[in-house]
């Protein structure tokens, strides 16, 4: 498989405020605090109220101390922090399932969590149009295996053992928004145990 | 003279597959001239001569029920080859029509449609089908209508939903593929799942075809052909079962390469639907050994001199690395250097 620029991943852009929606929601993680940060600041230049912010944030190794402080602390009606990813995305679903009227919806954070959240929100028909997203943190990668449909999350080398099958997979530059994960294939199925070497690419 | 359809072939197992001569001679070879680069290579559908495989817009050949027979173990394995959105209903029926008409008129001896307005009549000879119905109500078909229908015809076929200038896969039936993977392009752009493909992105192919694509009329659908080889004539080379096909690659040598070794030519066609609006996209697949082909000495010539010279990229993204020297230097021997006629006819 060559490398080469990946036709497949999303266009992420630095996020920015759409004035055309009425309930403002900021999903993050780790370190996407930052541009979470500076879009709340250019919210209120731009005139979005306060109130109609909502953020949902979880912390995690990449992200300081000061930065989770940040967060608690941060410029929106309403702030909640998670432990995990799973209890942030399962919050993030009821409240699309309640309403998504005129909603905008920014994400920040490494596209392997982004995926996910992103992966909901179409779910629910949030257009393309509607949701912002700016890539920041790791570039780990999520892989779905081909041959058992499992996801391995955190990739961060070229060739993975399955999670579910065991197989070793090389991960494809190929993206699925609705898998939100990259391709994963068997790397030694046309001669079995040659492997070339493993080495430490998504860093 | 019309086929003689074949009742025992398999593409798996112990491989009961050949061409007659009568196939042989009129197998799309996708070498126009003695050297292959992807290009905008769409042109109308119309009808070829008598005997062709475009006379008719769906061809249907000797290896009709070995191939519908193969599909159907597909599906039992892994019926995720098939999938439709919700919202692709009136897609499915769009194909469901636009094949059976075809069928029963392009082929009165095989398939027989009648119609009584909504009521349709459905007979299917050489596989023993059967089926009243009402058209446009899905609980009076066994199955989907894609589905239904898409297990009675030769080929893969996808179906594309067209808004904001792009489109989307949003239906199938794809137990056939070249290595790629409908369940996870399902949902993708144009370019999105056309990404893994090399070079074509640079050659501003994608941007072309897509712009051209979008403006397709109602009953003037368009082809092209496109081609890998395949090892074994396999039809089902996905990427979900590779495990179990990938050791083919490595199992070709000098001794066997001129039966193991195929040529896979897909004849490409894409047609409007009426009253979706969305894009059907139909892959009809050839597959010929290259002991079949060399029984044409032009077709040996010009396919010996387009595989040794063919660029690396696609050597790699075609998956021929492991076997690709073993035919090259079969067909040698074969290629006195005279020059080829240009096209793909016999000569
Ligand atoms: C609109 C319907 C079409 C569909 C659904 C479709 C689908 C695909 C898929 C799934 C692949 C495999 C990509 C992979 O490796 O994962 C592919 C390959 C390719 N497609 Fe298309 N395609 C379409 C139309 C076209 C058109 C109009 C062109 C060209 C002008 C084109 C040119 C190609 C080429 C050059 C390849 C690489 C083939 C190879 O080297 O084996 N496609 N296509």
């Amino acid at each position: 498989m060559l490398i080469r620029g990946i036709k497949s991943k999303p266009v992420y852009t630095p996020l920015a405020p759409d004035l055309g929606g009425r309930t403002h929601l900021l999903v993050g993680f780790g370190v996407g605090a930052e541009p979470l940060t500076r879009l709340m600041a250019d919210c209120t230049l731009a005139g979005v109220t306060k109130a109609s912010r909502r953020l949902l944030y979880v912390t995690d190794k990449s992200a300081s101390m000061a930065m989770h402080e940040m967060m608690r602390h941060a410029d929106a009606g309403e702030v909640q922090l998670f432990k995990d990813s799973a209890s942030l995305l399962s919050e993030f679903e009821t409240i699309l399932k309640a309403s998504i009227m005129g909603t905008r919806l920014y994400v920040a954070g490494p596209e392997a969590f982004m995926g996910l959240v992103m992966r909901i929100a179409a779910r629910f028909n949030l257009n393309r149009d509607e949701i912002r997203a700016e890539e920041c943190g790791s570039p780990a990668r999520r892989v779905h295996c081909i041959h058992c449909r499992a996801a391995t999350e955190d990739v961060t080398t070229n060739i993975v053992q399955c999670v579910d099958c065991q197989r070793w997979l090389v991960v494809r530059d190929h993206y699925s928004r609705r898998l939100a994960a990259y391709m994963g294939v068997m790397i030694d199925a046309e001669v079995p145990g040659e492997l070339p070497p493993i080495e430490e690419v998504f860093v | 003279m019309s086929a003689v359809f074949k009742t025992d072939e398999t593409f798996r197992d112990d491989f009961k597959y050949s061409n007659s001569p009568r196939a042989i001679r009129r197998f799309p070879l996708p070498f126009v001239e003695d050297k292959y680069m992807y290009s905008v290579n769409i042109e109308p559908h119309v009808p070829g001569p008598k005997d062709s495989i475009t006379e008719f817009q769906f061809d249907v050949d000797e290896h009709y029920i070995g191939e519908c027979r193969d599909r159907e173990i597909v599906l039992k394995e892994d019926p995720l080859r098939y999938q439709a959105l919700p919202h692709m209903m009136s897609a499915q029926w769009d194909v469901l029509e636009l094949l059976m008409n075809h069928m029963s008129k392009d082929y009165p001896e095989q398939f027989s449609l009648s119609k009584q307005g909504n009521r349709w009549s459905w007979h299917n000879k050489l596989l023993n089908i059967k089926n009243e119905f009402t058209f446009g109500d899905p609980s009076t078909l066994p199955r989907e209508p894609l589905d239904y229908i898409t297990r009675q015809a030769q080929g893969d076929f996808v179906v594309m939903d067209q808004r904001d200038g792009d489109f989307y896969i949003e239906a199938g039936m794809v137990t056939t593929p070249a290595d790629w993977s409908m369940d996870f392009d399902m949902g993708m752009s144009f370019k999105e799942w056309h990404g893994p493909v090399p070079l074509a992105h640079e050659l501003n192919v994608f941007d072309r075809a897509l712009k051209f694509l979008l403006n397709l009329r109602i009953n003037e659908p368009v082809r092209r052909l496109n081609w890998t080889m395949t090892v074994n004539p396999r039809l089902d080379t996905s990427p979900e079962f590779y495990p179990r096909w990938g050791s083919d690659r490595a199992s070709v040598t000098a001794d066997n390469v001129a039966d193991k070794a195929h040529i896979r030519v897909e004849l490409q066609g894409l047609w409007r639907l009426p009253r979706s609006n969305a894009m059907l996209f139909g892959i009809r697949c050839y597959l010929i050994s290259i002991r079949e082909l060399a029984t044409i000495p032009k077709w040996a010539r010009r396919t010996h001199r387009t595989l040794r010279d063919l660029h690396p990229a696609l050597v790699d993204y075609k998956g021929l690395t492991r076997y690709r020297d073993h035919v090259v230097n079969w067909l040698a021997p074969l290629d006195d250097g005279s020059p080829t006629t240009s096209g793909n006819a016999p000569e």
